[in-house]
Parts: C-alpha cells; sequence; structure tokens
C-alpha cells in the first residue's frame, strides 16, 4: 500500500515541511520543495555502510561506492554483448582464484607477528588466474565508455556530482536543473540495478592511495587506537579499511554486498529544490517501479557494552602533537538524551577554553561526537574531549584542565552559558538548512539512523535544555567508569603515570 | 539474484513531460541520456540592476532577498592584494582587517563576533582582497555597521606578529603536502614578480608601522570597494542600511588601477625536487598563465574541463585514476589573474611508485590535447557542465549571485562579460579548443615540483617504461 503523507511539525524554526511518499516496493521519496528554485539537489541513500562490514575485508562498504561509479551495460560500454560474455569468464576465473586460494591458506596465511612473514607469496596457480583476470579485464577495456555515469551528469549541468559511505549510509548527489530530474532517476536506478564491477583493480589501488593519504596525517593511527580503545565490539568503531584488507576484496564478495543492500526498499530518495512531491512520484514509480522489494538485509546485530571501568591508551609517537582526550559513550540519535549532548558539547568547549587560558596552557581545545568521519550515529558512540598541546610537559597540566572543567557541568550551568550555546547551535542549524546539499544530507542521515521525523524533534530538544539535564547527563555519562583516557606524547618523554607500580 | 531485466527505451521521450502519470511498469527504462529528450536550459540570471545599488560615495552594492534561512551573508571585495604596495603592506592589512575595527580590542570584536554568532574571514589573493561575515538574519543591522567599521579602520596596532606567514609548513601534514608542492612550484613561478615577493624583517616592520595604514588609505576607498549582501530579510530597508553604514566609507579616487607585468617564464623545463619522509608524493606542475583576453576565455574554459578541471570525467582523471588506478585525483587549476598573470598547474599524487608515472602521463595529456582535435562528446559534456552546471549555479542564490555581480564589477566595471559567457561555450569548436590549448599549454617550459620520499620515487621499478623525474628537466623531450 502506497503511502502519501505530510509533516504536520508545529511551526517552529526546524520546521521542515518535508512531503514523503512511500512506494510500493518500499522505495522511500522525501522532497523538501522550494518553489521557484531552478535547480534540485538528489540524493539517494542506501541504508548501508562500514557497520555490515566483515574483518579483514574493512573497507569492502566504501570500495562498493567506487565500483557503483563504473557504469552498467547500457551506461559505460559500447558493445555490452560483446562485453558480457568476457565479464562472465571473469567470474568463473575468480572462483577459481577464490578456490585455490583457500586450498592455499596454509602457504599465505601471515604468521608473523612483527612483519608479514607466510610460508609463500601465492601459488603458481594464483598468480596465473590473477593474470587471467587482468587480461581479461584488458581484453574487456576494448569497450569501455570512460566516465559512464558521471559525463552524462556533467553534460546535462549536473554539479556537486560526488558519493559518499560512512558507517550507517551510503548516498550519492547530484545537483541538476529541475527539467533534468529524470537523469537523476534513470541513472541512480541503473547503478542500483545493474551495476558492471569494471576496473576492479584500478579502483582497489584508489582505495590504497586514499588510505595513504589518511596515514599521512600523523594522527590517524592515534585516532583509531582510540576508537579501538572506546569501542570494544561495534563495528561503529572500526578503520574504513587497513592496507591488507583491500587487497581481500574479491568481486564474488563485493557483489553479495551489492545484491543484499542495493535494494530498493532499501533506499530513501531525497529531493530539495523546485519540484514537487506530485510531480515527482510518476517520475520515480517510472524508473523505479519495476523493482521488486528484496528481503531485508541484515543489520549488525552488535551493542556496544558499557566500559565499566576506565580505559587508557598511551600513544608514543614524535610527529603527533601531544595530547589529552576524555571520550565517553553516549546514547545514539533517536534516545531522548542525545541531543542534549550537542549543548553540553557547547558549554563544555566554552569551559574548557576559558580553563585553559586560565591555566597558561598552550592548548586548543576540540570537542566533537566524531568517530572515523561522522558525528552522529544511531548505536551509541562516543563524545570526545581533547587538548591538543604545544608542549608535552603540559599532559598532566592538560588532564587536570580536562578532569576539574568536566566535573563543573555536574554543579550547574548558568543561563546565560545554556543561551548562548543553543544560539550557537541553531545559527549552526540554520547555516545547514541554508545549504540544500547539507540539508539533503541531514534529512537521508537521520533516515538512515532512526528516521527524517527525528530530526525536527532532534533541532527543537536542543532548544529545551535546562541546567537540569546537564547535570544529569555529567553524572550519568561523564563518569570515569564510562570513560576511555587517550595521552599521546613524544617517545623521549616518560610520563610519571607510566612509572607507577 | 539481479538480473538484467528488459529495457523501455522507446518510451522515454514520450513521457518526459512532468506530471504525466503513467501506469505500472514493469520494465526497466535504460534510455541513453543522449535520448531522453531532456528538455533544453535557458542561461538564466537575475538582472544585474536589479540588484544593484550606487552609494554616494561610489561604492557598488548588491543586494537580494534570500529565504533560504534566516541569515544574512556579507562579502566586501577590494581592489588590493598581495601584489600592491610595498613588500609587506597587503599582508598587513589583511592581518589588520582580521583584528577587527580599531574602536574594539582584539578580544572584544572576538567577543562580538562570538555573541553574534558571526562567520568571520579575511582572504587576500594577488590582487583583490575579500572581507566575509555571516550573521544570523537578526544581526543585519549590527553586520553592516560592524564590517563597514572594519573597512573603515582596521585595527592596525595588534600584538601578533605582522610576520609573513609562509605558505610552506616545518613539518609535513597530510593536509599541507600537497599545499607545500603548490608552494614550491608558485615560489619559483613568481618569483621577482609583486605576486611572489616576501617581505623582509625591515620591509615587515615597516609595513606593520606606516606602510599598511598609507595602503589602506589609497586602496580601501568606494569606489574600489564592492559589497554583495544576501539574506533572509526585506530587500528595501537593507539597502537603507547599507546605504547609513558604508555611506561614509572614504570618497577618495583610489590610484588607478594596477597592470601588473608579466612573467618571465623560463626557457626549458625546470624540475624542482624537495625530499620528505611521506608515504605519497606530490607533483605540481605547469607555468604562467598571461592575462586571457575575453574572446580566448571560453575555449579556454571548455579545453581545461576536458582536459583535467576539477571533476569526475577529465582526461587527466581517466588516464591517472580510472584506468591506471595511479591517485586519487590529477587536476588542472587555471588560475587567470585580473590586470596581471595568473597561473596554469596540474597537480597529483600518489604512491611513491606510480609518482613518475604520473608526471609522464600528465605531460601525456598535455601533448595529446595539443596535438588532436576533442571529440563531439568532450564538447558536449564540456559545454553542458560550463554553462548549464558550473554558470547557472553562480547565479542559483541570492548569496551566489550578490558575490558573482559583486566580484565581477570590482574586475571589469561591467557585467557583459557574464553575459555573453553561454553564447560563447556555444560557439567553440575543436578548433579553437585545440588552438586554445597550444597558446595556453607549453609542456617544453613547464616548472614540475616533486615533493616526497625522492629515494622510493627514483629506485621503484618502471610501471610503464616512464622515465626518471631528471627525464623531466632541461630540454629533453
Amino acid at each position: 500500500m502506497a503511502l502519501t503523507s505530510t509533516a504536520a511539525e508545529a511551526a517552529s524554526p526546524y520546521d521542515l515541511p518535508i512531503r514523503e511518499h512511500r512506494f510500493e516496493n518500499g522505495l522511500r521519496l522525501l522532497v523538501l520543495e522550494r518553489p521557484g528554485d531552478k535547480r534540485v539537489e538528489a540524493k539517494i541513500f542506501t541504508d548501508m555502510g562500514a557497520i555490515h562490514e566483515t574483518p579483514g575485508l574493512l573497507g569492502a562498504a566504501h570500495f562498493q561506492e567506487h565500483i557503483m561509479f563504473k557504469g552498467t551495460p547500457s551506461l559505460g560500454t559500447t558493445n555490452w554483448s560483446a562485453e558480457a560474455p568476457i565479464r562472465e569468464r571473469m567470474k568463473a576465473v575468480e572462483a577459481d582464484y577464490i578456490e585455490e586460494k583457500n586450498r592455499a591458506r596454509n602457504l599465505i596465511r601471515q604468521r608473523g607477528a612483527m612483519d608479514d612473514y607466510r610460508h609463500g607469496e601465492a601459488t603458481a596457480r594464483m598468480e596465473a588466474l590473477q593474470a587471467e583476470l587482468a587480461a581479461l579485464e584488458e581484453e574487456a577495456s576494448q569497450y569501455r565508455e570512460n566516465g559512464a555515469l558521471n559525463k552524462w551528469y556533467q553534460a546535462y549541468g549536473g554539479t556537486n556530482l560526488t558519493a559518499t559511505t560512512e558507517q550507517e549510509y551510503m548516498k550519492f548527489d547530484i545537483n541538476l536543473p529541475v527539467e533534468r530530474i529524470d537523469l537523476f532517476f534513470r541513472i541512480e536506478a541503473d547503478r542500483m540495478a545493474n551495476t558492471v564491477f569494471r576496473e576492479f583493480d584500478q579502483e582497489r589501488m584508489i582505495l590504497v592511495e586514499q588510505r595513504l593519504g589518511d596515514l599521512n596525517k600523523p594522527s590517524t593511527p592515534y585516532y583509531e587506537q582510540m576508537n579501538a580503545v572506546a569501542g570494544l565490539i561495534h563495528p561503529v568503531f572500526w578503520p574504513e579499511g587497513y592496507m591488507s584488507d583491500f587487497y581481500e576484496y574479491t568481486r564474488t564478495t563485493q557483489r553479495a554486498l551489492y545484491e543484499e543492500y542495493f535494494v530498493v526498499n532499501n533506499s530513501t530518495i531525497v529531493l530539495i529544490g523546485g519540484v514537487s512531491l506530485e510531480a515527482m512520484i510518476p517520475r520515480v514509480e517510472h524508473y523505479f517501479g519495476w523493482m521488486e522489494p528484496a528481503p531485508e538485509p541484515t543489520r549488525t546485530p552488535a551493542i556496544e557494552p558499557r566500559p565499566g571501568a576506565e580505559r587508557r591508551l598511551i600513544y608514543r609517537n614524535n610527529e603527533i602533537s601531544p595530547r589529552v582526550e576524555f571520550r565517553y559513550l553516549i546514547p545514539a540519535v533517536g534516545h531522548p538524551d542525545r541531543p542534549m549532548f550537542d549543548v553540553l558539547g557547547e558549554v563544555t568547549s566554552a569551559r574548557l577554553e576559558s580553563a585553559v587560558e586560565d591555566a597558561e596552557l598552550a592548548a586548543t581545545v576540540n570537542v566533537n561526537t566524531r568517530v572515523v568521519h561522522t558525528q552522529r550515529f544511531g548505536v551509541p558512540a562516543t563524545m570526545n574531549f581533547e587538548l591538543i598541546l604545544s608542549d608535552a610537559g603540559d599532559l598532566a597540566a592538560a588532564e587536570a584542565v580536562l578532569e576539574e572543567t568536566l566535573a563543573t557541568l555536574g554543579e550547574g550551568v548558568s543561563k546565560d552559558e545554556l543561551q548562548t550555546a543553543k544560539a550557537a547551535l541553531r545559527t549552526q542549524w540554520f547555516r545547514t538548512m541554508r545549504d540544500a546539499s547539507a540539508l539533503a544530507f541531514e534529512i537521508g542521515h537521520f533516515q538512515t539512523m532512526d528516521s527524517w521525523k527525528t530530526l525536527p524533534k532532534y533541532l527543537a530538544a536542543r532548544d529545551t535544555v535546562e541546567t537540569g539535564d546537564i547535570e544529569r547527563l555529567a553524572g550519568t555519562y561523564l563518569v570515569v567508569d564510562n570513560r576511555s583516557v587517550g595521552i599521546a606524547r613524544p617517545r623521549q618523554t616518560v610520563a610519571t603515570a607510566e612509572m607507577q607500580p | 539474484m539481479k538480473m538484467f531485466r528488459s529495457t523501455v527505451g522507446s518510451l522515454t521521450a514520450a513521457i518526459a513531460i512532468f506530471g504525466m502519470v503513467v501506469g505500472p511498469v514493469t520494465a526497466q527504462d535504460t534510455t541513453h541520456p543522449q535520448r531522453m529528450a531532456l528538455p533544453a536550459v535557458k542561461a538564466e540570471r537575475p538582472a544585474p540592476e536589479s540588484m544593484q545599488v550606487m552609494l554616494d560615495n561610489g561604492l557598488v552594492a548588491y543586494v537580494a532577498e534570500d529565504h533560504r534561512a534566516p541569515l544574512t551573508t556579507l562579502t566586501a571585495y577590494i581592489g588590493v592584494g598581495s601584489g600592491h604596495g610595498a613588500p609587506g603592506e597587503a599582508p598587513a592589512l589583511a592581518a589588520a582587517l582580521r583584528r577587527g575595527p580599531a574602536s574594539m580590542a582584539r578580544d572584544e570584536f572576538q567577543s562580538l563576533l562570538g555573541t553574534m554568532n558571526a562567520e568571520f574571514r579575511v582572504r587576500q589573493h594577488h590582487e583583490l582582497t575579500e572581507v566575509f561575515l555571516d550573521v544570523p538574519a537578526a544581526k543585519t543591522a549590527d553586520a553592516l555597521t560592524l564590517l563597514a567599521a572594519v573597512l573603515s579602520a582596521p585595527a592596525f596596532e595588534g600584538a601578533e606578529s605582522l610576520a609573513i606567514q609562509s605558505t610552506t609548513s616545518p613539518s609535513i601534514d597530510y593536509n599541507y603536502s600537497l599545499v607545500n608542492a603548490v608552494a614550491m612550484f608558485e615560489k619559483r613561478l613568481f618569483a621577482n614578480h609583486p605576486f611572489g615577493r616576501k617581505a623582509t624583517a625591515e620591509q615587515g616592520t615597516a609595513a606593520a608601522g606606516t606602510g599598511a595604514r598609507s595602503l589602506h588609505k589609497r586602496y580601501v576607498v568606494a569606489k574600489n570597494t564592492t559589497l554583495a549582501v544576501a539574506g533572509d530579510f526585506k530587500r528595501n530597508s537593507v539597502v537603507k542600511a547599507t546605504r547609513k553604514a558604508f555611506g561614509s566609507l572614504a570618497d577618495n579616487a583610489p590610484p588607478a588601477p594596477t597592470t601588473f607585468p608579466p612573467l618571465s617564464p623560463p626557457q626549458e623545463r625546470e624540475l624542482l625536487l624537495s625530499d620528505a619522509d611521506r608515504i605519497q608524493g606530490w607533483v605540481v606542475i605547469g607555468h604562467e598563465l598571461p592575462r586571457v583576453p575575453v574572446e580566448d576565455q571560453a575555449a579556454l574554459d571548455v579545453m581545461d574541463y576536458i582536459l583535467g578541471a576539477y571533476h569526475l570525467d577529465s582526461r587527466l582523471y581517466r588516464s591517472s585514476r580510472e584506468t591506471r588506478g595511479l591517485t586519487n585525483d590529477n587536476s588542472a587549476f587555471l588560475e587567470p589573474g585580473i590586470r596581471g598573470p595568473g597561473a596554469y598547474s596540474f597537480r597529483t599524487y600518489g604512491r611513491p611508485e606510480a609518482v613518475r608515472l604520473l608526471v609522464d602521463v600528465t605531460f601525456r595529456e598535455l601533448t595529446r590535447i595539443r596535438e588532436s582535435l576533442a571529440t563531439d562528446d568532450e564538447l558536449f559534456v564540456a559545454k553542458g557542465a560550463l554553462v548549464d552546471g558550473i554558470y547557472a549555479t553562480r547565479y542559483a542564490t541570492g548569496v551566489d549571485t550578490t558575490q558573482a555581480y559583486a566580484k565581477e564589477w570590482l574586475s571589469r566595471g561591467d557585467h557583459e562579460t557574464s553575459a555573453s559567457y553561454p553564447d560563447r561555450v556555444a560557439a567553440v569548436t575543436a578548433e579553437s579548443v585545440r588552438a586554445a590549448a597550444q597558446r595556453y599549454i607549453h609542456p617544453e617550459r613547464m616548472i614540475v615540483a616533486v615533493l616526497g620520499p625522492l629515494d622510493k620515487i627514483e629506485g621503484a621499478p618502471a610501471i610503464e617504461s616512464e622515465p626518471q623525474l631528471q627525464a623531466w628537466s632541461g630540454t629533453s623531450p
């Protein structure tokens, strides 16, 4: 039964007149109409991300996003009937390769703890099959029409062409002239149904490059270690792939991910601009209506346990600026306490700035809820309070400042502090709202985390936070047994704490 | 298991009309985009005169309502940049603008910005300076007054050093690695030119003393400043507030527009190497961009788009990333000047063993675009992207439009150039693209800047018989 509804939020600064339509096959369409706009921001979200990955294949969701730019039988080839048999042969060769790799597992298994020692790198048959795969890709490339999806988007006025994969979603974005919105539906339906895994090994190396880029930031390994300390079991804390993971992806494993998650009933289209819901429903029906709903995809059952004891990371590294960080497990979007943490974060950030100044510390204050790249989650994650220092000699003083400042939250917050925090958050939201792309992202992201209807309530809830709420949050969540502490310092500095028996 | 479905491509042309109800669809529509009968889009934009306000002192402002959010955005463009004045004066002026108005202590200004929930920044380019202030709409009048105060009388006295910040970072961080390679390139490119000079300590002191004040007095005047104001307000009231706030900005005539000398390009390729213990290498290849006459602009833009302008389907992107998996990005940066030279560079990065091939592939593409004609598909895509996409979004919102107009008025004093842009792009041919490449790309005398782990870059086995970096030095082929 298709359902069309209109949000009936009370008029407020957070009013989002989103109109929704659910198609019979489960596809969700959300439209925020801006009459008169000549363009439309279009995004399609899939409820799939890094939390659906398998250890050893981390980054596979992100890799899938890359592969989904490689075209389909109708876009990206000059002769699909000639290319298709080659692709079929590749499937067979890869199946042989996987079988041979499994058979040789005790030869190629990594056994070194400090190095990558293994009895052998690969069998001759593995190498031959890899060479055969490369040769088949080369053969197929004679039919390649590059830039398959991108070039037509751009030719017809598409801008903001991008895609993002994070822990709980993947999205594809485009901004088009309103008259050409059909192009979005045509391309995205095709991408969802018929992606051809072209240039698989070339794209694998792009993930390697992106990982190298991350690792060039000295802070990356530190934050990954902190995520591992703060998050015991939930995949939301896993990084976007280790170097060894990228070489393990196969077309077979990626195909399984694609088949399970990139289905019409696991997708949400968000449109903002000069279009109406009524005009869009038949267009979406035309391009996506033929798709059958698939079985509900697998969801991670993982639940992050409460820490129960303080955990501590001492990270010794000469490249990273010294720092002290406290992380606390906090609830997910959808929990009534979660919006209050945005206010608590603003208040604490301001207090830390003052405390750092009073203590005459050369420190940068960083308060956030980021895990890997994302700030908000539909699962419990962390709130992070970090002081980045110029001088490792200030580490003990910085930890004391963090400890003392966070303790003051339990003693109350002034009305002025609350008002300042709320006003700052309101303005931040307005800047998001002004940008159609940023707004469409928030709508789609909330939908994957909980529901788009949560978003205006979430924003409004921040305005109702009172001093008692902050005191309660501090007393409930910002407690030592719910804390992970990170200390990054140069190798040559011996921390007092480490000399304790 | 997904199956490739039968298609109904022939239906599309018949139903490409909004609002037309279609019946249940049982097959996928895979009509090729070029056969979808997508409607033509007329390149329309708000009339500049409908937004323009001329103050009595000569300041030109563009004021537009933009009701997407309860915010107001102010952007001032001043015709003074790092190339103006004596060495150090312009950066000292930018620092003074960043400190806020002279009537307030620095802390007081910062506190006020915080109270207003404002975003404030000052960016200085070679030939102009941008001052940006974004506030909640309720603070519009205050913001106009504050910005006018900053421009009229910036705080030249300040505690922080006015020493010119080097763009290079002492310890290489990911975020600065490509920046550092660009800095290497630009330091060489703009050597001995007003755009590349660095103040000595003595010059910096003089600039911070009276030099910056003198520069301010001469250049930060109404007739050398344009203003973009857009937000959630009633236009008439904001026009009045703008007149009131900026009416007192000095109305003395600015100096005649400076025409900066052209660069003296090298006569052969120059290789700049910088060793860095990182896990990737960064490459910047390029040379000067002379002043581009209007009649060349469209063909140059089309050529640049096809070759490597930042997007996901350029020749550089395809040859480096898509088909070879060497890099996350290889893009062109076309940076024309206003009355002086600009730069045209090609920037990429990758694992050490890929760097030499990236340089080689980049030069191959530079040669190819000079020697062969663009395809019809390439022209079609580039023209659509430039006009229906990039040009259209420049005028999509009040903020975008006022900023585009204010900047153009300061640079050109009219809006004819932008008005004729769609037609000029439409007239571009494969031959004019090749001519633009031959006129503006000179592979034989490019600066090649490479920053990274040089031993690993040089010691890596060749992937495609690519040469060592030294091959790109001097007059080798």
